[in-house]
C-alpha cells in the first residue's frame, strides 16, 4: 500500500472547484445542477423522520416510560437539534455532497472517517429493516380491518416482500420519488395535525371525556431516558440533508434552515401525539397494543375511519422513510467510495437505469436479512447507536475545525452558543447510547470495530484531515 | 450576422446532431450543452466522476464536425435531475438566440415559422435575418391562436421586404391541431418564446409537441437581450 492510496491503488478523488447558487462546478465545463430547494430540503429532512418511529412507539414507549414517554420524544429532540446546529454550520462551511462522514473525516482523520462512514450504511440498513417491519404491522392490521386473518408469520412475509418491491424500484430508477415523496409528507403532516389537534381539545375535557388522570413518572426518570433512546430511531434523518448538499440551491441558507426545521417540526408532531394518545387511553392500555397502538387512540377518538386513515398514513410513513433509508445508503457508500475507503466499484451507476445498482442491492441484501430477524427494539437501537456515534462526533468536528485554523473553513451559518452547544449535543449524544440494551450497545459496537478493521486493511494509506 | 444558438443534446442516450442541423449551422456560433439526467436518488457527483469523460469526448467529436463547418462551438456539460430547469439556467446565463432542439433532419429545405405572440416578431425577424439572406429555404409563417390582428401580415411583409420568395402561404390562423398535422411537412420548425412566464410554459409545451409530431428539429427563438435593445 502507498501513501495516500488503497489497497488497490485508489486515491480519493478530486472534489468540486467551485460552488454557485445554482450548481457545483468540477474541472473545466463540467457542472452539477442544484435542484432541491427549501421545501424540498424540509420536506427530505421531515419525510425521513416522521415514518416508522411515531406510528410504531407509542405503545412501546409509554409501556417503558408512562405518559412521560412524551418527555422521551422531547429528549429526542432536544438532541437531534443540538446535533442539528452544528452539522448545518459545517454543512454551509462544506456545501458538497457528504454529509456526516464527510465533516468527521476532515475534522478527525481517515479511521473516524471510514469507521462511522461505513457504520452508517450499517445504520441506515438497521433502519431500513426496522421500518420494513413497521410497514409489515400496518399491512397486517389493514388486513384484518377489512376482514382476512393473517398467519403467524404474515409481518415478516409482508415486510420482506415490500421491501424487495423498493429495492427493485430504486435501481429501476422511478422518476418522480420526490414528487411523490412530497405529497406523502404532506398529507401525512395534514393527518396528524387533525389528529393532534382534536386530540388535544379532547385531552383538555373539551368534549366531556377527560384524559385520564395518570401519574406522569409511573417508573420514575431513569426509564424516560431508556425510552428516549429507543425512540431515536425517530429522528434519524435530519443529517441525511447534509449529504445532499451539493444538490440544494443556495446551500447557505437552505441547508440550515432545512436542518434545523425539519427537528423541530417532527419534534412538535412527536411530543404532541403522545400526549394525545397517553391521554386518551392510559399507558398500560397503550401498551397492550403494541406496535400499531396508535390506530387503536385514533379510533377512540375519530371511529373506524380514523383508524383507517391512521392506517393508512402509517403505511405510507413506514414506506417513506424506508426508501429514504435504502437510497441514503447508497449516497452513505458513495462519499466514502469518493475518498477510496471502499472500492469504487460498490458506487457505480448502471447506465441503463441511472442508479447505483451494486451498492442498493448490496444494502438491499442485508435489509431483507435483518428483516427475518424481527426484533423491532434491536433493529431501531443500532440504527440509533451508529447514528449517534456520527452525530456526536459531527459536534465534536465543528470545535476541530475551528481549532484547525483552515483557510477554506467559512461557514455562511455559525452555530450559536458555540462552544456550549456542540459540546452538550456532542455528550448527550454518546450519553443516550448508554441508556440503550445491552445487546444493541454490543451489536452496534462489534460493526464500528469491523468498520475500523476494514480501515485497517483496505485503506490506512490514506489521510483526509483538513483537506477539501 | 450570426446567430448563437443554445443546442441541448442527451449525449449519453445516443443524441447527436444530423447533417440537416449541421449545414444549418454553418457559419453560426453554437453552445453545445451534453447532458444527462438521473432519477433524484442518484448522488451527481458518482454520475460526473464516472462519465464526464465520455461526455466530453463525445461532444468534442460532434465540436470537430461543426468547427468544419465554420462554426463556433462553446461546450457544456452538465448533470441534472432536472431537465428544464438545466436548459433554462444555461439559456438564461449564455446569450444566446434560440434553443435548437436537435431532432434529426437530412436536409433542410423548408422551414415553418409559428408566431404565438405579435411580441415575437422582433425576435423571430432577428434569427430570420441571416436565413432570409441565405436565399436557400422556403419560409412558412403561421399565427397560431384566434386573432392574427397584423402580425401574420408584418412578417410576411418583413419576408417580403428581403426579397424573398415565400412559398405555400397560409392566409389564416391556425389552431393547435391543425398546426400539429401540418408540421410534418417541414424540415425544421422555429417558434418564438415570449419571456412571459404564461407564455414560456406554454410555448415549452407547445415545443415538445411539435418536436414530437413533426420529427424534425425546433428552433424556439429567445431574442437576445442585446439584440434586442
Amino acid at each position: 500500500m502507498k501513501a495516500g492510496e488503497n489497497i488497490e491503488g485508489d486515491a480519493p478523488g478530486s472534489r468540486a472547484r467551485e460552488d454557485t447558487e445554482e450548481t457545483v462546478v468540477y474541472e473545466e465545463g463540467v457542472e452539477l445542477e442544484r435542484t432541491i430547494g427549501l421545501i424540498g430540503g424540509l420536506t427530505i429532512g421531515i419525510g425521513t423522520m416522521i415514518g416508522a418511529g411515531i406510528f410504531v412507539f407509542p405503545g412501546l414507549a409509554a409501556g417503558e416510560a408512562g405518559p412521560a414517554a412524551s418527555l422521551s420524544f422531547l429528549v429526542g429532540g432536544i438532541i437531534a437539534l443540538m446535533v442539528a446546529l452544528p452539522a448545518s454550520e459545517l454543512a454551509t462551511a462544506m456545501p458538497r455532497s457528504g454529509g456526516g462522514y464527510f465533516f468527521i473525516s476532515r475534522a478527525m482523520g481517515s479511521l473516524s472517517g471510514a469507521t462511522v462512514g461505513i457504520s452508517l450504511w450499517f445504520g441506515l440498513i438497521f433502519a431500513s429493516a426496522f421500518y420494513l417491519i413497521g410497514f409489515g404491522y400496518y399491512a397486517i392490521e389493514i388486513l384484518l380491518e377489512i376482514g382476512i386473518s393473517s398467519g403467524p408469520n404474515l409481518v415478516i412475509l409482508l415486510a420482506l416482500g415490500f421491501g424487495l418491491v423498493l429495492i427493485i424500484l430504486s435501481v429501476l430508477g422511478t422518476e418522480n420519488t420526490t414528487k411523490l415523496q412530497n405529497i406523502i409528507v404532506i398529507l401525512l403532516l395534514i393527518i396528524l395535525s387533525v389528529f393532534v389537534t382534536y386530540g388535544g381539545l379532547n385531552a383538555a375535557g373539551l368534549f366531556g371525556n377527560a384524559s385520564i388522570p395518570e401519574q406522569f413518572f409511573p417508573f420514575g426518570l431513569i426509564p424516560v431516558f431508556e425510552t428516549a433512546a429507543l425512540v431515536f430511531t425517530s429522528y434519524l434523518g435530519f443529517a441525511q440533508v447534509a449529504t445532499l448538499a451539493g444538490e440544494i440551491k443556495k446551500p447557505e441558507k437552505n441547508l440550515p434552515l432545512a436542518m434545523v426545521g425539519s427537528v423541530i417540526v417532527v419534534t412538535l408532531f412527536y411530543v404532541l401525539t403522545i400526549i394525545v394518545s397517553t391521554s386518551v387511553f392510559g399507558s398500560l392500555t397503550l401498551s397492550q397494543f403494541g406496535e400499531t397502538a396508535i390506530v387503536e387512540v385514533s379510533r377512540a377518538l375519530f371511529g373506524p375511519i380514523g383508524a383507517i386513515v391512521i392506517l393508512i398514513a402509517g403505511l405510507l410513513a413506514t414506506v417513506s422513510s424506508a426508501n429514504a433509508s435504502i437510497l441514503s445508503s447508497s449516497r452513505a457508500i458513495y462519499s466514502v467510495s469518493k475518498d477510496a475507503l471502499v472500492p469504487k466499484k460498490l458506487s457505480e451507476i448502471n447506465l441503463r437505469f441511472g442508479t447505483p445498482h451494486i451498492s442498493i442491492l448490496s444494502a438491499g441484501f442485508f435489509v431483507l436479512v435483518l428483516v427475518t430477524l424481527n426484533q423491532v427494539e434491536l433493529l431501531a437501537e443500532v440504527a440509533s447507536f451508529l447514528h449517534l456515534i456520527m452525530y456526536g462526533l459531527i459536534c465534536f468536528s465543528v470545535i476541530f475545525f475551528r481549532k484547525m485554523d483552515l483557510d477554506w473553513y467559512d461557514p455562511d451559518f455559525v452555530v450559536p452558543g458555540y462552544p456550549i452547544i456542540p459540546i452538550l449535543g456532542g455528550i448527550a449524544s454518546f450519553g443516550l447510547i448508554y441508556f440503550m440494551d445491552l445487546k444493541s450497545q454490543l451489536v452496534g459496537l462489534s460493526i464500528m470495530l469491523l468498520a475500523a478493521a476494514w480501515f485497517f486493511y483496505y485503506a490506512r494509506e490514506i489521510k483526509l484531515r483538513g483537506s477539501v | 450576422m450570426k446567430n448563437r444558438y443554445l443546442i441541448p443534446i442527451k449525449i449519453l442516450e445516443k443524441q447527436s446532431l444530423s447533417p440537416g442541423i449541421i449545414e444549418f449551422l454553418s457559419g453560426n456560433e453554437v453552445v453545445l450543452l451534453g447532458y444527462h439526467i438521473l432519477p433524484d436518488q442518484t448522488p451527481l457527483g458518482q454520475a460526473s466522476e464516472q462519465f464526464s469523460e465520455e461526455v466530453e469526448k463525445k461532444l468534442t467529436s460532434i465540436q470537430k464536425v461543426l468547427e468544419e463547418k465554420n462554426v463556433e462551438v462553446e461546450k457544456k456539460i452538465v448533470f441534472t435531475h432536472n431537465e428544464e430547469e438545466t436548459v433554462d439556467r444555461i439559456a438564461s446565463e449564455e446569450d444566446i438566440d434560440g434553443v435548437l432542439l436537435p431532432n434529426p433532419s437530412m436536409k433542410i429545405k423548408k422551414i415553418l415559422i409559428v408566431l404565438t405572440d405579435p411580441g415575437e416578431i422582433d425576435e423571430i425577424s432577428l434569427i430570420l435575418d441571416p436565413l432570409v439572406r441565405d436565399e436557400k429555404y422556403d419560409l412558412t409563417p403561421v399565427y397560431l391562436g384566434e386573432d392574427v390582428g397584423d402580425t401574420h401580415q408584418e412578417l410576411v411583409d418583413y419576408l417580403n421586404k428581403e426579397g424573398m420568395e415565400i412559398s405555400d402561404l397560409s392566409t389564416k390562423p391556425m389552431t393547435e391541431s391543425e398546426l400539429l398535422e401540418e408540421v410534418g411537412n417541414y424540415d425544421l420548425i422555429i417558434m418564438g418564446d415570449v419571456k412571459r412566464k404564461l407564455l414560456d410554459i406554454f410555448s415549452r409545451e407547445l415545443a415538445k409537441k411539435i418536436a414530437d409530431k413533426s420529427l424534425g428539429p425546433v428552433l424556439v427563438t429567445l431574442g437576445r437581450e442585446n439584440k434586442l435593445a
